[in-house]
């Protein structure tokens, strides 16, 4: 897989992550989607979102990275720290 | 792992000095009240308050007087990343009791800095204090007063093990320690990751 592709693989997998971890649509995911701000996006939700991302990017963020998960921009430039590319 | 200690600066009663969870909880001084002020007048905190008149900075002084020689309550300035973000208080439920032996107490909590108001950082204070009271001191059930239309607080209890006892406008809610234990434990382990920062305590 090319850096493209890997890149637009990694954007459709985040999409993804969010929308399992907390039972929303592809349409509602959005760089902007934040913490709290929609009911489903609620601390119980924002555990098992934090394991998603684990699983699928094969990571383990620290707690600084979960405290800061507070958007899906935040957890794109999260991921990038661990060498996950996303389109922007 | 709770770190905790007392403040030698204040002489009139103990005051506990809280570390845990990315937070330190420091017992406010009198330097502290014209920014609890700011928060607690701002309009995304006053707004949650059971009290929604405006504070001026005469009654702050005149309240910090009063509950800093009281040891039936106690006032914290939480800190994150060395930065301070809100305040936490205890308060016995009990006149005749002081703090460092009632069985149990109300909490309350307020976060002033925006940009933590809506993040799960909001969880560390109390479950710094509430580990504290229940290892620390005697504290056995903590009290809580909610406005019905507060449904983020609500919630936000209801995940550290609160239930309902009754209210209408304005909701009761208890907490036991067999509850709070079940409740915060995937919490706890994820506020105490390994983190590349640290915070001193003051």
């Amino acid at each position: 897989m090319n850096t493209i592709d890997a890149v637009e693989s990694n954007t459709q997998k985040l999409t993804q992550a969010f929308c399992d971890a907390l039972e929303i649509t592809q349409g509602e995911v959005s760089d902007e989607l934040a913490y709290n701000t929609i009911k489903q996006w609620d601390s119980t939700a924002h555990m098992v979102l934090v394991a998603e991302l684990e699983s699928v990017f094969d990571v383990l963020l620290d707690t600084d990275d979960v405290i800061d998960l507070s958007s899906v921009g935040k957890a794109k430039t999260i991921l990038e720290k661990y060498g996950v590319g996303f389109q922007r | 792992m709770i770190r905790a200690g007392v403040d030698k600066n204040s002489l009139s009663s103990v005051k506990y000095l809280i570390e845990d969870y990315q937070v330190v909880l420091r017992p406010i001084v009198k330097s502290d009240i014209e920014q609890l002020r700011l928060w607690r007048n701002s309009a995304t905190v006053q707004a949650h308050m059971l009290d929604q008149r405006e504070i001026t900075a005469a009654q702050q002084a005149e309240w910090f007087e009063k509950i800093q020689h009281d040891e039936r309550e106690q006032h914290w300035l939480i800190f994150f990343r060395d930065k301070p973000i809100g305040s936490i208080n205890l308060k016995c439920v009990d006149d005749s009791s002081v703090l460092g032996s009632a069985k149990t107490v109300f909490a309350g909590l307020y976060i002033g800095e925006p940009a933590y108001q809506a993040n799960i950082i909001a969880f560390a204070p109390s479950l710094a204090l509430y580990d504290f009271c229940f290892e620390c001191l005697s504290v056995t059930r903590f009290k809580a007063v909610v406005k019905a239309s507060n449904q983020a607080a609500l919630n936000y209890n209801e995940r550290l093990g609160y239930r309902v006892v009754g209210g209408d406008a304005e909701i009761e809610i208890v907490l036991d320690r067999a509850a709070y234990t079940e409740s915060t434990g995937a919490l706890k382990a994820l506020l105490s990751r390994g983190t590349g920062r640290s915070n001193i305590l003051r």
